[in-house]
């Protein structure tokens, strides 16, 4: 009895074993072809029947790209405005956070609610105002919009970082007070040390989503010098011509730095989502 | 009084610490969205001066005769179709990863990782996979017999493309619905094992209800994402063809920046926002009937 029920859970496992085979198979065909065409060489791009499994390697594509776009200048832009939003963003948030879950102050849940719903807002409706007072104020051309505003704190960031300090014991902010530290004080040498997961976490998140970005830079920038990755990648395209082993294999590079961040860091990731309390 | 004092100065504290969020709600949110609203009662051409029109921007949207009625409905279609299949797929691959096999850790990266890249640079990959003649997807088709699909050059068929794209970016409910999964105490199974329960009932009587609260912030995220997607459209498809992907979104865009019709892109900004909000409130409303949770704590805040 209890050896016929082993064996057929061991043939539900199995089952179970080829089910997930297929379906991360099917996830990471996009993924593959990226990165098989990047270095396929420019011939065997509309080659049909395509060849699943690569027959020849090549960098022209690589070179193509290098040589006829402006991706150096790309990739430095992205960078530039990537840095800056990591590392601001990620402080000004950890401090308003603190600020709601270690002072006493009137207004502060209500302030807080309004933190959550601003997450809500969709981007397509606060778009369009911010457009009409970045481009009023002679921001376009410019990385200010997509800097600016970052440096004011960012709602899910302010969330994440809100939920990991309601967990530190207030005792280590007590023990502070009576040392006589000042709360901004308190918050750099006590707190900081503490928080290093959500910082991670939204590190992580903050270099995805400005690298990733793509309508923002599309609104504002205009100007070749100032194109971001995504954005010198997308005008690749045009018309009149479709380089598209050159597109691959900027794509490629485009897609590979979150996939290493990702890989490394995807522990911060997962765990960010977890201790955010979204668990239920 | 010394504890009066410190109060106050708490008090004083709190405020500038969130202060620079509060500047940011006020110059990047809230300012702007109250000036959008203002602007969407007048004809503003951006570079030409500004006139007050009342309601007619507001009118043109309902006018049968013009693109935002159609737009809205095809933008409801796509969310409809998005959104329960979304849930439904990152549900079952979470069921999967949550069970007693091998390579489940490496399976959740790998099943993520297209949830990484950029939805530009993803469109222009799915864009390039779409060939009819040479594409990838026609010729993994092919294996099991099946013609080639003309993806994004038929008007009845480019829609579900789309849709279709966006089943592989679904890391995120993904990832929410194994850590809700996980959090079901081991227990409860144990004791329905004694009662004889089978793998079908577990899952119905006690997965499905333990997770729910994990299941209505899904619906709302991926509503909410759903509703402005628009990076795909302009490097996939770019409304066409006939219109067919031409969503809500992609009107609003080319309004405001490609004919920079202030006055009735904000009008579009601010009907979207109003269906948003109105369908956030209506699931959040109906959760109380099938949201369960384990304690108050469990809840958002």
């Amino acid at each position: 009895m209890n050896n016929k029920r082993s064996i057929s859970s061991l043939f539900g496992r199995t089952v179970l074993f080829l089910i997930l085979i297929i379906t991360v198979v099917t996830f990471l065909i996009p993924v593959y072809w990226v990165f098989i065409k990047a270095v396929n060489g420019p011939i065997a791009l509309f080659k049909y029947p395509p060849d699943l499994f690569p027959k020849r390697f090549s960098l022209d594509n690589f070179r193509e790209g290098f040589e006829h776009y402006n991706i150096i200048v790309g990739f430095i832009n992205t960078l530039k405005i990537v840095f800056i939003n990591m590392v601001g963003t990620t402080l000004v948030s950890a401090i308003v956070a603190y600020g709601f879950s270690r002072m006493v102050f009137p207004g502060r849940n209500i302030l807080f609610v309004i933190v959550i719903s601003s997450i809500l807002i969709p981007w397509d409706v606060k778009v369009i105002p911010q457009f009409m007072e970045f481009s009023h104020l002679g921001w376009t051309n410019t990385f200010l919009p997509l800097i600016v505003p970052m440096m004011f704190g960012f709602p899910f960031y302010i969330f994440v970082f809100r939920q990991f300090i309601i967990q530190i014991p207030y005792e280590l902010d007590e023990a502070g007070i009576i040392d006589g530290s000042s709360r901004i004080g308190i918050f750099f040498r006590i707190l900081l040390p503490l928080l290093k997961p959500p910082i991670m976490t939204v590190m992580v998140y903050e270099f995805v989503r400005s690298w990733n970005d793509f309508l923002d830079p599309l609104i504002y920038l205009s100007k070749m010098s100032t194109y971001t990755l995504t954005l010198t990648i997308y005008y690749m395209i045009t018309p009149f011509q479709m380089n598209w082993g050159a597109v691959m294999a900027m794509s490629s590079l485009a897609v590979l730095f979150p996939v290493l961040v990702f890989f490394v860091l995807q522990k911060f990731l997962f765990g960010g989502l977890s201790f955010s309390g979204l668990k239920g | 009084m010394f504890q009066h004092s410190i109060k106050k100065q708490e008090r004083i504290t709190g405020y500038l610490l969130i202060l620079p969020w509060f500047l940011g709600f006020i110059f990047f949110y809230s300012g702007p969205m109250i000036f959008s609203f203002i602007v969407s009662f007048c004809n503003w051409d951006y570079f030409k001066n500004l006139s007050f029109i009342g309601l007619d921007n507001y009118f043109k949207i309902f006018d049968p005769a013009g693109h935002a009625m159609p737009a809205m409905r095809r933008t409801l279609k796509f969310v409809f179709l998005e959104v329960p299949l979304q849930l439904f797929i990152s549900l079952m691959v979470a069921m999967l990863l949550t069970r007693k096999i091998p390579f489940t850790r490496i399976s959740r990266t790998l099943i993520y990782l297209p949830s990484v890249m950029s939805g530009a640079v993803g469109g222009l990959i799915w864009r390039y996979m779409f060939n009819t003649q040479t594409g990838l997807l026609n010729y993994l088709l092919s294996f099991v017999g099946v013609k080639p699909i003309p993806w994004i050059e038929n008007p009845d068929i480019a829609l579900y493309s789309i849709v279709l794209t966006g089943i592989w970016a679904i890391g995120q409910p993904m990832i929410l619905f194994i850590a809700a999964i996980q959090g079901v105490p081991s227990t409860y199974y144990e004791v329905a094992e004694v009662d004889g329960a089978g793998k079908l009932s577990q899952f119905l009587n006690i997965t499905l209800p333990m997770i729910t609260p994990a299941i209505l912030i899904n619906i709302i995220i991926i509503l909410i994402q759903q509703f402005q997607m628009l990076a795909p459209i302009i490097v996939i498809t770019s409304g066409g063809p006939a219109k067919s992907t031409y969503l809500f979104s992609y009107l609003e865009y080319e309004n405001a920046f490609k004919f920079l019709k202030m006055g009735y892109a904000s009008a579009l900004s601010w009907f979207m926002f109003i269906i948003i909000l109105t369908l956030t409130l209506i699931i959040m409303k109906s959760s109380s009937k099938w949201v369960f949770y384990q304690s108050e704590k469990g809840k958002m805040l």
